[in-house]
């Protein structure tokens, strides 16, 4: 099933795609990192922070 | 003008099947490194 799937760059214009796909990938990974720092047990500014102040 | 190939990005099939395989071998890399990303965040802090 999977071994015609080279098939996709007779349809999509690599560069396109290539350009499209770093894009979201860049912009998924911020929006996670940013999702983590907005919890308290991810944090790891704080979690630093913390054990600087308290070391 | 009937299209007369299939391809709509003027690559052959040749080129295409090239290019997934570079592509799919990024893409497992990209994999790899993101199984021991998570696999170090789980060390450092579980989260479940």
């Amino acid at each position: 099933m999977l071994s015609k799937f080279y098939k996709i760059w007779l349809v999509f214009d690599p560069r396109r795609v290539f350009v499209a796909q770093a894009v979201f990938l860049f912009a998924l990974a911020v929006m996670i990192h940013l999702v983590l720092l907005s919890t308290d047990h991810y944090n790891w500014f704080d979690i630093a922070a913390q054990k600087a102040a308290g070391g | 003008m009937a299209e007369d190939n299939q391809s709509w990005t003027g690559l052959t099939e040749d080129e295409a099947k090239e290019l997934h395989e570079v592509y799919v071998s990024g893409a497992v890399l990209f994999t790899g490194v993101a199984i021991v990303a998570h696999f170090l965040v789980m060390v450092w802090r579980p989260w479940f």
